[in-house]
């Protein structure tokens, strides 16, 4: 089970954009809190605090407990997204969505495969095609990653989302049959054998003999006649 | 072979607007490692194969490479030695409009190292700025 964490926030009043651009050179990020059963509120964190917390998870969906200044009880939320900025680093804005503690949430759940490097030596390569999952469970149960191991794949099997192990009261949106990762052949391997077997001729163009061995063979024996 | 549309609506474009940064096609989505551009530029269609080539030559075929950018628009140019008038040149090449922030190639199923590397050569091909991006440092 995913850990909730704390966070300290404030009520923010103004939300035009050249005041919220204000706000994150002063190293604040603005935030909007909503939920089914509360008026949406517009907030503002601290962006050390906020990064720190992000890197010590495995995704951007955690569940946090906001502590809003000025009221008294705490609240329950889910990270619902995060905006990140993609050439400059850092955070734009984030959403909280208020939750309910007997309520079932959908979040995303990052999808992660162990034993990579013992399946990839069996001659296959392992593509990751779910990086992230869309779970269904209360918010208790919401687990902070789902870890596989891929070890025992051969080459040629897909990883399904049948074959994920959930923890209890947790179940995936997708299908049963999506495919998670598959361990593939690696594409070609010939052409990376075939100019090695031309080398020992110097002089013989490696690019006329990559591809295949019996086109390797020609300028091999066409390179002494040259000398 | 050429990476060229198929098939377009109009023969000829206009120049457009390259303001902005990248809004869309900005992350890393499909493999583990990326190559992102911080220039705003039009990359030709002989410069993304090029690239391609340099990042699955140095993979040495293993991994999967991600080409992320398509040529859509059309560039004309008018023969030399032409005087003016007689209309626009004939389509010449293809250009792949790119912003800051836009992801060119994503490789995936490599070590970090190689990874890293193959987008080194790749950016050598390119006349823009850019820099290895991985899903990890994205997020955070």
């Amino acid at each position: 089970m995913a850990k909730i964490l704390d966070i300290s926030v404030e009520p923010r009043e103004r939300s035009n954009s050249g005041v919220v651009n204000r706000l994150r050179k002063a190293g604040t990020i603005p935030a909007v809190m909503y939920g089914r059963k509360i008026q949406a509120t517009n907030l503002q964190l601290n962006a050390k605090n906020f990064s720190s917390i992000l890197k010590s998870s495995a995704s951007d969906n955690i569940l946090v407990n906001l502590k809003v200044a000025g009221q008294a009880q705490d609240q329950l939320a889910l990270i619902q997204e995060v905006q990140h900025d993609y050439l400059k680093g850092g955070v734009l804005h984030v959403d909280f969505h208020a939750i309910a503690a007997d309520e079932k949430i959908h979040a995303s759940v990052p999808v992660l495969l162990t034993g990579v490097e013992a399946a990839e030596k069996k001659g296959g390569m392992l593509e990751h095609i779910l990086h992230s999952l869309e779970v269904h469970c209360l918010p208790k149960d919401l687990p902070e990653s789902i870890t596989h191991l891929v070890s025992v794949l051969e080459v040629g099997d897909a990883l399904h989302i049948s074959d994920l192990k959930f923890p209890e009261g947790v179940s995936a949106k997708l299908d049963g049959h999506v495919v998670v990762a598959v361990l593939k052949e690696p594409l070609v391997a010939e052409e990376v054998a075939a100019p090695v077997a031309a080398a020992p001729a110097k002089g013989a163009p490696a690019a006329k003999a990559a591809p295949a061995a019996a086109a390797a063979k020609a300028p091999a024996a066409k390179a002494p006649a040259k000398k | 072979m050429a990476l060229l549309p198929k098939r377009v609506k109009h023969r000829k474009t206009q120049r457009g607007s390259r303001a902005g940064n990248a809004t869309v096609g900005n992350k890393v989505s499909y493999g583990e490692f990326g190559l992102q551009t911080l220039d705003r530029a039009w990359i030709k269609n002989n410069q993304i194969e090029a690239c391609r080539v340099a990042i699955t030559r140095h993979l040495k075929r293993k991994g999967a490479v991600f080409i992320r950018i398509f040529p859509h628009k059309p560039v004309t140019a008018r023969p030399p030695e032409t005087r003016m008038g007689k209309g626009k040149g004939a389509p010449e090449f293809w250009v792949a409009v790119v912003y800051p922030g836009t992801m060119l190639f994503e490789i995936a199923g490599v070590p970090e190292a190689l990874a890293r590397d193959a987008c080194r050569l790749a950016a050598n091909k390119l006349g823009v700025r850019t820099r290895f991006v991985s899903r990890q440092s994205m997020m955070h």
